[in-house]
């Protein structure tokens, strides 16, 4: 517990001493919305929710929508690229503790609770942005849903950290699906004219963004998209950690 | 006769089945220094690797007694966190519950290799030759019975360098054992026995 622990807060340390990092964090959010403020229209757009069924059209002002999905996207970028720093920037130096003793559940675990904490405060600032400028129905739920977001592309972050071990690959990797997936087919107005709908629920940020829009527009329940949202998040977890101990292990 | 603490017996090893090492074998006794010399590319830094625990061989065995220090040719630290931070992080690894005790060594440590200036600066911004003492350190941090070290001088400064063979020679004094592993030996006097790597195997020189 002591080693969990001391790794955890000098885990901590090290993400408060990146100072591009953090200006990044505070500066990305605030960034997103003010474009979506100055680009967006505030006329009313109908649009249907995943997992609500095609019955059920929410009416909100074009602005209103974009100001939540774009802060689900701004958290998933920073949650990506957090993990992503967090695995594969100290990669040599984790395999050296490793080797010295450090056992490598602890090590990931100590990562994994400051990439957590580190979400959970992104979440919260973004959400209070969008909160600021917008009314959401469950303002609660955004936060949820924002969080496990973070979460499940913190992961893939992770993952990807793991994964590879040159920065290019791993930026693109990231980059992409954060973009196509959060950025692009989870957006409620894309999907509602989407030809093909499938592959849309089974991308990593399908039940995250659900969540989030769901708690935003109506009163309906979460549940089933937190649920999926943290299997994501376990699925993501497993692969990483397993990557990570394939990387980090000793033969001593 | 003393059990070696550190026995190498018939390492191979292999990648993209071009064979690095073919049954490369090494006794390092108690309280000796072992060097191992090479050219670029013929596998030094492998098998430390391999005597260490970092990389599986594809045959053979490596016997270790006692604890190992290890300093690796690249200096890996965490760039983000202070020297004292860094210590701090190894001293958990290592198991080194008794914090007075440890942050003694580590003060000794600094002492002799002679970077306390530093010792609150985050290894980022360190020269070369400091980053590479505290490279050096953490390996001798929970005092090890053997230190295996890769081209550990190959960044210091010429006091640095008389520095550490002075702390080398403390070492063996206290029955510590200690195995080099450089592409230039200079002071082949201080040295117990020398093997050269060639053709993927050691061959004792000295």
């Amino acid at each position: 517990m002591t080693r969990i622990l001391t790794a955890l807060k000098l885990g901590c340390l090290e993400i408060s001493r990146n100072r591009t990092a953090l200006l990044l964090i505070l500066v990305l959010p605030a960034l997103f919305e003010t474009l979506i403020f100055i680009t967006t229209p505030n006329r009313v757009v109908s649009f249907e929710l995943a997992t609500l069924g095609a019955e059920e059209s929410i009416d909100v002002s074009a602005r209103a929508e974009a100001f939540v999905f774009m802060a689900v996207v701004a958290v998933a970028f920073i949650a990506g690229f957090a993990g992503l720093v967090l695995m594969q920037r100290s990669l040599d130096a984790q395999k050296r503790l490793v080797l010295n003793g450090f056992p490598i559940y602890q090590l990931f675990l100590s990562r994994l609770v400051s990439l957590l904490l580190l979400i959970l405060l992104v979440s919260i600032y973004t959400g209070c942005i969008v909160e600021a400028i917008t009314r959401s129905h469950r303002f609660a739920g955004v936060l949820i849903g924002l969080a496990l977001n973070g979460a499940v592309y913190g992961a893939y972050g992770l993952l990807i950290g793991a994964l590879w071990k040159r920065s290019l690959e791993s930026v693109l990797s990231i980059v992409l699906l954060t973009n196509i997936d959060v950025g692009w087919l989870q957006n409620p107005i894309f999907y509602t004219e989407a030809t093909n709908r499938t592959i849309i629920h089974y991308l990593p940020g399908y039940f995250p963004s659900q969540v989030a829009m769901v708690a935003a527009f109506t009163d309906s329940s979460i549940t089933n998209a937190t649920v999926g949202a943290l299997l994501y998040f376990f699925i993501l977890l497993f692969v990483a950690g397993g990557l990570a101990h394939h990387k980090l292990r000793a033969f001593a | 006769m003393m059990t070696p603490p550190l026995q190498v017996t018939g390492i191979a090893k292999c990648f993209a089945r071009k064979s690095i090492l073919v049954n490369a074998s090494l006794t390092v006794p108690s309280g000796s220094l072992v060097g191992i010399v090479g050219e670029n590319g013929t596998g030094k830094s492998t098998l430390l690797k391999i005597i260490v625990g970092a990389l599986r061989p594809d045959a053979g065995s490596v016997t270790r007694r006692g604890r190992i220090g290890y300093c690796p040719q690249d200096v890996t630290l965490f760039e983000e966190l202070t020297i004292h931070e860094n210590f701090k992080l190894f001293a958990a690894a290592y198991g080194l519950s008794d914090e007075k005790a440890w942050r003694k060594t580590a003060d000794e440590l600094i002492v002799k290799l002679s970077f306390r200036a530093y010792e609150h600066s985050m290894a980022k911004v360190l020269s070369g030759g400091t980053r590479q003492k505290l490279n050096l350190a953490i390996a001798l941090l929970h005092n090890p019975d053997v230190l295996v070290l890769d081209e550990p001088y190959a960044a210091f400064d010429w006091q640095t360098y008389l520095k550490f063979w002075e702390l080398a020679d403390e070492l063996r004094r206290t029955g510590k054992s200690l195995l080099i592993v450089s592409h230039l030996v200079y002071d082949r006097e201080k040295f117990d026995q020398i093997h050269e790597l060639r053709s993927g195997a050691l061959e004792r020189i000295q």
